[in-house]
């Protein structure tokens, strides 16, 4: 599969995802379902390598996106906000996107699944509320949670259809993703729940920022690692550093000279 | 009383219902302690636990199976709980049942983790059940509610509404759970199609009923009874059956044309439900939530005689004229 099929896969899916989940009204009043590319990839690697890939995989697969787009509208709902339209109708479009991944399961009779994904966004769901409470968080746990929260799904899919092998890959590279967005963050004077845990096990936001650096250079270089031991295909490892993580890789190249 | 009335009503289950009650407090346990202290302070507010009563009553019509049934009974009350967390966000609202909502006691972002984090825990409970037509029944359910609780922000403020709205957005945003509640007590007992059918509409014409008399109370009852201010349906600018019925009164249409949508002062607030209260729109609101009851009422006449049919009907006439 060359880098254009993979990029049309991929587009093929996100219509897919967005035609089951389509509700007008929502789709008026709110960003809509976020079906990030990035997790796409990584929910399609298997099949995108060439892996036994059913036609039951192929459906399953796309629940983990509704869900995932479930999740991430909740994201969107503000700390304190006041209760305005758009705000409202993201409460419910999560909800409803929940309803809908559900539906789909129950419809292929896959119950073993929703029990599986279900006690994945119970987890993901524990690891966001701890980033609200006082605990005594080290690093380590900071990096344990961020793991669970972004690829805790993907995970899940991974170790149902028996495609563990892929799993630290995408555990890193969407860990990764997710320290440069929260450093970005931090640069611009913003300020998260998991940059005020960063903050606390570190010692400052200084030493968090330095935290971060070092993290995102770290997983850079474990990715490019994991896609040649996995191994990738030559076009998949090529569209996983200069697409999914083009910025990194930019990095490490100004980096090394 | 109307507490004493329900555990009246509830005593041939208690055994079964303080099962569940554990059920549902082991379901929501977590390694989170907010998450923990959150659904525990909600578990904890009470509620009538209507949901998993009529699975308990309508899987008597079939092969009743303790643990079968359990396991939809606590997985509905889960999901009805988790919309609740997620109503007060949507609401903005800082009491229920007479506590500070989760929202109110963490915030919205916590409030959508407890939603989300109960909702989960419901389809892990529920994925026990094999069949996966529950599952189909359960599914529609849930996103039935989320569309009736769409059209509800899509109508809000619209004092010109229809009827037919009103009724289109309750039964999406209540009847429908609790005719599911009916509907899937009985298919886990596998009771024949007939009375599955016959209990689905059953729970359907109640949910109507109470969600009708529940619109009714927002305006009826004090603000100590409903553990929350009266007229908060109003305020939030909710157009619900008394309202659409008093508007006949021109003066009445005047006052809520004027008072829709405003910050109101709680004499303002009152004033608005005192002349709703004295309008024909609570009784009229009273006799289409009494033609629901007798719908039901005809259903439950088609079910064969067993003591759940006495318990279900005592039910219907309990929700049918609650005081709060």
């Amino acid at each position: 599969m060359n880098e254009q099929q993979i990029d049309e896969k991929i587009t093929l899916e996100q219509v897919r995802i967005m035609e089951l989940v389509h509700h007008r009204t929502l789709e008026k009043f709110t960003a809509g379902p976020a079906v990030k590319r990035t997790r796409l990839f990584f929910l399609l690697l298997p099949y995108l390598n060439g892996e036994y890939w059913s036609s039951e995989t192929e459906a399953s697969s796309k629940t983990v996106s509704i869900v995932q787009a479930a999740l991430d509208a909740h994201e969107h709902v503000e700390e304190n906000g006041a209760a305005n339209l758009e705000q409202q109708l993201t409460v419910l479009a999560g909800d409803y996107y929940s309803g809908v991944y559900y539906q789909v399961l129950a419809r292929l009779k896959n119950i073993d699944l929703v029990r599986q994904l279900s006690s994945a966004i119970a987890e993901i769901s524990e690891n966001k509320a701890s980033l609200y409470e006082s605990l005594p968080w080290r690093p380590t746990d900071i990096e344990i949670a961020v793991g669970e929260i972004e690829a805790g799904l993907i995970r899940t899919f991974y170790e149902f259809y028996s495609y563990g092998s892929y799993e630290r890959l995408a555990i890193r590279a969407l860990s990764l993703l997710r320290y440069e967005s929260e450093l970005e963050l931090l640069k611009s004077g913003g300020r998260s729940p998991l940059l005020n845990v960063l903050a606390k096990a570190t010692g400052s936001m200084l030493t968090a920022e330095q935290w971060l650096h070092e993290k995102v250079n770290t997983l850079y270089s474990e990715v490019v690692h994991l896609a040649k031991q996995q191994p990738l295909q030559k076009e998949l490892e090529s569209f996983l550093l200069n697409r999914v993580l083009p910025h990194r890789k930019m990095e490490q190249l100004i980096r090394e000279g | 009383m109307e507490k004493v009335k329900l555990r009246i009503l509830y005593s041939d289950l208690r055994p079964e219902l303080e099962i569940i009650e554990k059920e549902l407090e082991q379901a929501v346990q977590s390694s989170s302690h907010l998450l923990n202290d959150a659904s525990l302070h909600l578990l904890q507010a009470g509620g009538k636990r209507i949901r998993p009563v009529f699975v308990l009553l309508a899987a008597k019509f079939g092969d009743y199976d303790a643990a079968t049934v359990r396991n939809v009974a606590v997985p509905l009350e889960l999901i009805h709980m988790a919309s609740l967390v997620h109503d007060d966000v949507i609401d903005d609202s800082e009491v229920r049942r007479g506590e500070p909502t989760v929202k109110a006691q963490w915030n919205n972002r916590v409030a959508m983790y407890t939603g989300d984090f109960m909702f989960a825990r419901a389809l892990e409970h529920a994925a026990a059940v094999r069949n996966p037509v529950l599952h189909e029944v359960l599914a529609k359910a849930i996103i039935e509610v989320c569309r009736g609780e769409i059209i509800q922000i899509e109508d809000k403020s619209q004092l010109d509404q229809n009827l037919r709205s009103y009724l289109r957005r309750i039964k999406r945003k209540t009847a429908l759970l609790i005719s599911s509640s009916c509907e899937l007590g009985g298919l886990a007992a596998g009771a024949d199609p007939a009375t599955v059918a016959h209990l689905r509409r059953f729970g359907y014409f109640i949910g109507m009923s109470f969600q009708i008399i529940d619109d009714v109370l927002d305006f009826t009852a004090s603000d100590a009874e409903l553990g929350k201010p009266a007229g908060s349906d109003f305020l939030q600018g909710n157009i619900t059956l008394p309202i659409l019925f008093a508007r006949d009164d021109e003066k009445l249409q005047a006052l809520l044309q004027r008072t829709l949508g405003e910050e109101l002062t709680d004499r303002q607030r009152l004033d608005v439900v005192e002349e709703v209260r004295e309008s024909a729109g609570i009784r009229r609101s009273k006799e289409l939530s009494d033609r629901y009851l007798q719908k039901a009422l005809r259903e439950l006449a088609a079910l064969p005689d067993i003591p759940s049919k006495k318990a279900l009907r005592d039910l219907a006439f309990f929700i049918g004229k609650r005081k709060f």
